[in-house]
């Protein structure tokens, strides 16, 4: 692509005018807006303005938004490190989402038994490791390898200084309750992922793409849609 | 088995191979014959037993007939030596002697060609494969004493230096550095683990400059005994007291141990069954020993094997070539160290770098070192005097057109 490294002299230049007489050209329904909006109101468990939103704009959603608070109750419990309470409403909300997903299940086991490290109640981390995980293990040599990795924390005096201290990091509760939270959107037949942050993935990526070709009013804030 | 005590690759060492299939086929062939000879040997001599016991029985009815006369035709007098003519010519015609003696006849065929094949594989005329090199007595003393002392013979080793007469200071120093050696390996032999532990601490400044395993494969094996023992409890404990150290150097191997705690109440029916099998834990044993050995002599600055054994090991690969040699008259004439041949050994037997020369081919030696010239590639000192034009001290490199002046010539050591 000879393009990507001619000098700005060579580029094609459009002008601000021209660009919005563009951009105009371009037709984007309000209710494919909103539906949008909706969608990642709902994923993301803003459940009070997915109510109002939909009140106001009457975009009709699949989800019954009173699932939002649970899987948000959800959220917040693995997230705080306890799991066990998380797993309570998993089941209440709809049992099949742990039966159906054994991957899941022993993340969230794994996790249990990282919060009583975490704890420093070695004595029962070991006993729920032999009497509830080691089974999985046995059956699945990933799960096997992970299980070894969170045991050998065990050995660590202080465990926050150990080379596995990631463990025990607040991003490995987010993605436990990441992943959980995305089995439930499927479950629920959602997408796991909002679509409103992919779209301005998509932005950047053609900007960038464009930013080889051309001289063009390139926004420079997303939030507020300024140009350059 | 081996076939060969010769190396097959370099020149000259394929002729004089110890063939021992040969010697096993023929040695077969003798115990084959052996046991043929043997089963009819008996079978015959099975037959004139029983024709001794017929002729036997047929003299004492004779005798029992001779309290009773009257009802008796024949007298003792005809039986007697009508039975015994029988006997001899039922010998006579079974040829039972000939044929002992046809078949030992045969047996001895094999013998002696055996004999003719031990003769042709093993020479004994191998002194005219060293050359006439005047060899000092007392290094070999020294390295008989060092292998005594290293294999743990200390008494042998204290008669053996008092009668060679070496300094006793010289003596105390070699023996010294063997006696906790063997004083460890013996603890280990005994399946204890606490004085190797206790060396390994003391000397952790000098395991870690090689980069030892030892101390981390000491404490994995004290680990899996306890487990094995059902003391999950002291287990935790002691992998809590010691493993956290090795974290950064053996983390796969400290997870894969931790991960046998959790089948701790079931280890023979877990997926670290194999490890706690009685063939590994004597391997492991054996590992530590080995180890253990390697990196103290390592420490001491010495080979693991005993300067003797090295000798003998790469004489043993060596002899075939040189016998070769010598039968073709090569080593005669030649009056410096070096051979003139490659010997091909393992690479844990080369201890010293060679230098052969780009330009003549030949090996370097003290009478013909390696030089490096201003430009800075080699050759050897023969080479490079026939580059010097005359009187001149002035001569190109034979492999860039760099000029050369013979002040600038360094002499290389390797």
């Amino acid at each position: 692509m000879s393009n990507s490294y001619s000098s700005n002299a060579q580029k094609k230049v459009i002008s601000t005018s021209e660009w919005d007489d563009k951009l105009a050209e371009v037709n984007i329904s309000k209710s494919d807006l909103n539906k949008l909006v909706m969608n990642y109101l709902v994923i993301e468990g803003y459940q009070e303005a997915a109510a109002k939103f939909q009140e106001e704009s009457s975009t009709q959603t699949t989800v019954d938004l009173a699932s939002i608070a649970d899987r948000m109750a959800i959220r917040s419990a693995i997230q705080c490190g306890d799991v066990e309470k998380g797993i309570e409403i998993v089941n209440d909300l709809n049992p099949e989402i742990l039966d159906t997903n054994p991957q899941l299940y022993f993340h969230l086991q794994q996790q249990k038994l990282i919060e009583l490290i975490r704890k420093g109640m070695t004595a029962e981390a070991l006993k729920f490791a032999q009497d509830e995980l080691a089974p999985q293990g046995e059956e699945n040599n990933k799960f096997l390898e992970e299980l070894e990795k969170t045991i050998s924390l065990l050995v660590f005096e202080d465990t926050a200084k150990s080379p596995l201290s990631s463990l025990l990091d607040h991003s490995q509760r987010q993605k436990t309750a990441g992943e959980l939270n995305s089995a439930i959107l499927l479950s629920q037949s959602q997408d796991k992922d909002p679509k409103l942050p992919t779209i301005l993935k998509l932005l950047k990526w053609a900007q960038t793409q464009l930013d080889s070709k051309c001289i063009y009013p390139k926004i420079t804030n997303t939030v507020t849609g300024e140009y350059e | 088995m081996e076939e060969s005590v010769s190396n097959n690759g370099g020149s000259g060492g394929g002729g004089n191979k110890v063939e021992f299939d040969q010697l096993d086929d023929g040695l077969t062939r003798i115990i084959k014959k052996q046991k043929t000879c043997l089963s009819k040997a008996i079978s015959d001599i099975d037959t004139i037993i029983s024709s001794l016991k017929q002729c036997k029985q047929v003299l004492s009815l004779s005798s029992n007939n001779d309290n009773n006369i009257d009802n008796n035709i024949e007298t003792t007098n005809d039986i007697i030596p009508k039975a015994i003519s029988k006997l001899n010519q039922s010998l006579i015609d079974s040829k039972l002697c000939t044929k002992l003696v046809s078949e030992h006849k045969e047996l001895h065929a094999p013998i002696s060609k055996f004999g003719k094949l031990v003769d042709k594989n093993f020479r004994n005329d191998i002194e005219k494969s060293t050359k006439d090199i005047g060899f000092d007595t007392k290094i070999l003393n020294k390295v008989i004493l060092n292998h005594l002392y290293r294999v743990g013979k200390f008494e042998i080793g204290d008669i053996f230096a008092n009668e060679i007469g070496i300094d006793k200071k010289v003596a105390i120093s070699i023996k010294d550095c063997f006696i906790e050696h063997h004083k460890i390996l013996e603890s280990i032999e005994q399946f204890n683990l606490k004085p190797v532990i206790e060396w390994c601490r003391l000397h952790r400044e000098g395991l870690s400059s090689i980069d030892s395993s030892l101390e981390f494969k000491l404490h994995r094996l004290h680990i899996i005994q306890l487990l094995k023992n059902q003391k999950s409890d002291d287990a935790l404990q002691y992998a809590r007291d010691y493993l956290e150290e090795f974290s950064t150097t053996h983390m796969k191997d400290l997870q894969q141990l931790m991960g046998t705690f959790l089948f701790a109440k079931r280890l023979d029916q877990s997926p670290y069954k194999d490890i706690f099998e009685q063939q590994s834990i004597d391997d492991q044993w054996f590992e530590i020993r080995n180890t253990f050995s390697r990196d103290n002599c390592s420490l001491m600055g010495l080979p693991q094997e005993s300067p003797l054994s090295i000798t003998i090991t790469v004489g043993i690969k060596s002899l075939p070539t040189l016998l070769k040699l010598s039968s073709f008259s090569v080593l005669k004439g030649v009056n410096d160290d070096s051979l003139t041949v490659e010997i091909n050994v393992d690479e844990k037997y080369k201890f010293h770098s060679v230098f052969a020369c780009p330009v003549s081919r030949e090996q370097s030696t003290s009478q013909n070192p390696p030089v490096m010239l201003f430009c800075g590639h080699l050759l050897c000192k023969n080479s490079m005097q026939r580059l010097l034009k005359g009187s001149s001290n002035r001569f190109k490199c034979p492999y860039c057109p760099a000029e050369q002046n013979l002040s600038n010539v360094k002499t290389v050591y390797f």
